[in-house]
């Protein structure tokens, strides 16, 4: 429970009174600017105008001493605050000025009035919209404007797109500070520190240690911003107070964030992650951290519309795997491999990941060839005539992950040097020579998968 | 010949709908500025040909798997004797349906207040990842580690034909193009021998008929091509008596040079994909023969398979299904008509005749996945079992309580994928006690069909094709790519 406290109090009807002045204000205008038309029809308005200035200048000294009141509050943005006050001030002696102008000096035309009066609802305009942004945050008006009118008068970044790569994703900037900006952000900013805890500019008042402390790297339970987000609603000190709370998931990512050490700079693929974090990343934020492959992780140009009609003259089958990736899916389409065909292989070696060359009498030779393929990730070099020794070429390929030899003259030396190949994952070996026994020998050492 | 004119012109005047005055009037406009610009280079006609067949769309992202196999058990098998094991059904047997379960629910043909009727089949786990699978199928069971099922799998129609065109053409009206349409549109032919979607179906035709392998508004070029087992394995595919392979070849030149000239007047895409068609056609006379004559495969693989040559049957198809993706054919779609179980007669329940359907099925199905993996087919090859929709787990009784039938069922069924990027051993999606609504996971149709386009490389909103004005997609409005069960 707070104590009693006269000033705030009453403070806290300043957003109530103030629109008395305004309502006034607006009156007297509207009246005038009839008057101003239509000077014969509404001579008689010329009373009412100066009783609505005058009922305006009244009720707005009292506005602004509320106001004033409910400054000593706290919490609200030195600079924006200062600039309603004087406003504020100004209004209320204009509009006495005005009355009195309009009372005492029988000369004062209406154009002479309007255009005063013009000047007053200027003011009065510049003040409410400051004081709006003092009450609710400066993105409150346009928060559900079109996106044109958005990023117009938005002074906020606009929607932060997330990275699809785990080592471009900036776990503080793509993750938790929307977060702290949907729930928090509306009263902990520059403006309106409520609590005087500004969110907006965590990075520059690092926190410090303690139990007191907003954060505390590594240590959730003792970091205040997590424990106000995750006490019960009941309680006063239960944040945010109003709307909707952190979500579940929220809540667990703010956790993972602060115990991974609260960096601002960290990325998704320096985190350590689980399948939970995972799974909820996936279905929050549409962020996927499985693991890539290869070619989705490296960059290579694009080759030239030449380069495939080149190939397809040869009967090369050759497809970028996408519209982003320009590795090749390369395949053949004669029954058996022709020089030009290696030749032209040889020479797009770089960009070809996947190739296919099933049932196309390669031979050992042909091997020595493909084995400078150094971006391969997926063979299929089955049913064809090669031997264990041609087999051997293809130990160099560093990331080859998925090795097809099915019905092929290869033996169980080969399980030996394709254990040993890192990035190997699937090798397909049924019908060949190979026996279940050697490959049983090495299966607890590999991860990888043999197909017998 | 008066009347042909007459209703050509009626008919074109039928195509020229607002929607397309507007667009040409807009366009014709582009054109002609763009042509001003360009000095005519536009009117280069052979190469827009030539390009409209040529290009195929490049996936979206790095796709996992380049061919897809359907198996679809027209009728739609009964989950609760095949993969969703439920203990509590079987307790409730016999025990009246409470009203509120049935309450606001459309079925063909449950009645009144029907009764629970526990599982006919009996269960247990398999393989390291523990799935449940009956006993009325006991080779697939040896292989439920590669597969992931989906146990809350969900559709909007619970009558044969429209849930089947939901399925396939992700609207339950006629008319859409089909899933395997829409692959080959979007990613052409790995053969151009064969064609690139090929339709084989066992126990009768699905009861949405042709429709729901046609291409829609597609180029007819996308449409299912059925092949059969026995006979011809494509209608008319031989050369008709004292028409030899020649006269044939020379023949079909002069068709297409004169639809050649044919298409520079009139400019008519469908054109193109006649000509295309005729030179497909004939080099299939030699192609589709070989590829369907399962005779030279060794006697294990027929024993593996359970086949016979020259027989029409699932498990044919299913070698046939292996033998055409191992030649680059992108969607082979099966269709098995006989999981009808409503128990209006012998041999109609989910008892004795759904045990029988699935001895035609356990060991073809078990067997082309095995086969598929040895030869490593299934690294970049999808498969995806199921029905059109499930069964309820009440009885149906429209013949009296002597026959075990369930009725129609949209709200909850089982399907499962395996191969290319989906996880191995992975069940996802749950049901309730008795297997009625899906409570986690769930899985509508057009998830499925968006997920299927996913691991080719494809985002399924972004899969579109211009027809009467708007852009149509296999999902319609909706889809998400379930990324629970991908690898």
């Amino acid at each position: 429970m707070e104590p009693f406290n006269p000033s705030i109090f009453i403070g806290r009807f300043h957003p109530l009174i103030v629109h008395l002045p305004i309502g006034f204000l607006t009156l007297s205008f509207l009246l005038l600017l009839i008057k101003t038309i239509k000077k014969h029809e509404y001579k008689s308005l010329a009373l009412a105008i100066r009783l609505s200035v005058l009922l305006a200048a009244i009720s707005g000294l009292v506005a602004a001493i509320v106001g004033y009141m409910l400054s000593s509050e706290g919490g609200y943005q030195a600079d924006s605050l200062d600039w309603h006050q004087w406003m504020a001030y100004a209004i209320v002696a204009t509009s006495f000025i005005l009355w009195a102008l309009l009372k005492f000096y029988h000369f004062f035309s209406d154009q002479g009035a309007l255009w005063f009066h013009s000047f007053v609802m200027l003011l009065l305009v510049a003040t409410g919209h400051l004081g709006g942004n003092l009450t609710h945050g400066s993105e409150y008006l346009i928060e559900y404007a079109p996106d044109g009118v958005k990023k117009l008068f938005s002074t906020a970044a606009a929607r932060i797109e997330i990275p699809q790569n785990p080592d471009s994703i900036v776990i503080y900037e793509h993750i938790i500070q929307p977060i702290l900006k949907n729930k928090c952000y509306s009263c902990h900013n520059a403006e309106k520190k409520k609590g005087n805890l500004d969110l907006t500019s965590l990075e520059g008042a690092l926190p410090g240690e303690g139990s007191n402390s907003i954060i505390n790297p590594g240590n959730a339970f003792q970091s205040s911003l997590f424990k106000r987000v995750t006490l019960n609603p009941d309680n006063s000190k239960f944040m945010p107070p109003n709307g909707l709370p952190l979500s579940y998931g929220e809540i667990e990512l703010l956790k993972w964030w602060i115990e991974q050490g609260a960096s601002f700079d960290q990325t998704m693929a320096d985190a350590e992650t689980n399948a939970y974090l995972g799974a909820k990343l996936l279905k929050e934020f549409e962020i996927d951290i499985s693991p890539k492959e290869y070619y989705e992780l490296v960059q290579i140009a694009p080759l030239a519309p030449e380069d495939f009609e080149a190939m397809s003259k040869l009967g090369i089958r050759a497809r970028p795997l996408s519209i982003d990736v320009n590795f090749l899916d390369v395949s053949i389409n004669s029954s058996g491999i022709t020089s030009g065909q290696v030749e032209a292989i040889l020479k797009y070696s770089d960009h070809i990941t996947w190739l296919d060359l099933s049932n196309k009498k390669i031979t050992d030779e042909h091997l020595q060839d493909i084995a400078k393929l150094s971006n391969l990730t997926k063979l299929n070099i089955s049913n064809n005539p090669i031997t264990d020794e041609g087999a051997g070429h293809l130990r160099g390929l560093k990331h080859l992950k998925v090795l097809n030899m099915h019905s092929t003259g290869v033996g169980d030396d080969v399980i030996l040097f394709l254990s040993e190949m890192a990035s190997l994952n699937t090798c397909i070996l049924w019908n060949t020579k190979v026996t279940r026994e050697e490959r049983n020998t090495t299966e607890d050492k590999t991860a990888i998968e043999w197909i017998l | 010949m008066k009347n042909i004119l007459e209703e050509a012109a009626f008919k074109e005047a039928e195509h020229n709908t607002r929607r397309h005055f507007l667009r040409q009037c807009m366009s014709g406009l582009g054109a002609l500025a763009l042509g001003g610009m360009s000095g005519n280079l536009l009117y280069g006609q052979e190469k827009a040909s030539q390009k409209l067949l040529q290009d195929k769309l490049i996936p979206h992202f790095a796709p996992k798997a380049k061919r897809v196999i359907f198996l679809h058990m027209a009728g739609a098998p009964s989950q609760l004797e095949l993969f969703d094991y439920k203990p509590v059904l079987n307790q409730l047997d016999g025990e009246d349906c409470p009203a509120s379960l049935m309450e606001g629910k459309q079925f063909a043909f449950l009645k009144g207040t029907p009764k629970i009727l526990g599982s006919q089949a009996r269960f247990r786990q398999y393989g390291n990842s523990g799935a449940f699978v009956s006993d009325y199928l006991p080779h697939f069971s040896e292989v439920v580690d590669e597969v992931t099922f989906l146990k809350a799998v969900h559709t909007d129609q619970f009558n044969h034909a429209p849930a089947q065109f939901l399925m396939h053409t992700g609207s339950p009206l006629m008319g859409r193009p089909s899933m395997g349409s829409w692959v080959t549109y979007g990613l052409g032919s790995e053969n151009e021998n064969l064609p690139g979607f090929v339709v084989l179906v066992s126990g009768g035709e699905p009861s949405a008929g042709k429709s729901v392998y046609g291409s829609g508004f597609l180029p007819t070029i996308h449409q299912g091509v059925q092949c059969r087992s026995t006979g011809d394995p494509v209608l008319y595919i031989s050369n008709p008596r004292d028409i030899d392979s020649k006269m044939r070849k020379e023949s079909i030149e002069t068709i297409n040079r004169i639809n050649e000239l044919e298409y520079q007047q009139a400019n008519d895409p469908e054109i193109i994909t006649r000509i295309s068609q005729y030179e497909l056609a004939f080099r299939m006379q030699t192609s589709v023969p070989e590829v369907m004559n399962i005779n030279d495969e060794p006697d294990y693989v027929h024993e593996m398979y359970q086949t016979t040559p020259g027989k029409n049957s699932f498990a044919n198809n299913c070698l046939l299904a292996r033998r055409l993706v191992e030649k680059g054919v992108r969607f082979v779609q099966l269709y098995d008509r006989r999981w009808d179980t409503h128990g209006v007669g012998p041999g109609n329940g989910v008892d004795g005749g759904l045990k029988d359907a699935c001895q035609l099925i356990d060991k073809p199905m078990t067997a082309l996945l095995n086969d598929l993996k040895q030869r490593g087919l299934l690294d970049d090859t999808l498969v995806v079992w199921g029905g059109e929709f499930g069964r309820t787990p009440m009885m149906e009784a429209r013949a009296g309580a002597n026959f075990k039938g369930r009725d129609h069922h949209a709200d909850a069924f089982t399907m499962w994928m395996a191969g290319s990027g989906i996880k191995q051993g992975h069940t996802h999606g749950e049901t309730d006690e008795i297997g009625f609504n899906a409570v986690n996971g769930r899985v509508h149709v057009h998830d499925l069909q968006a997920t299927i386009l996913h691991q080719l490389g494809f985002d399924h909103e972004k899969l579109t094709y211009h027809f009467q004005g708007r852009d149509f997609r296999l999902t319609d409005v909706s889809g998400h790519v379930v990324k629970e069960i991908l690898a």
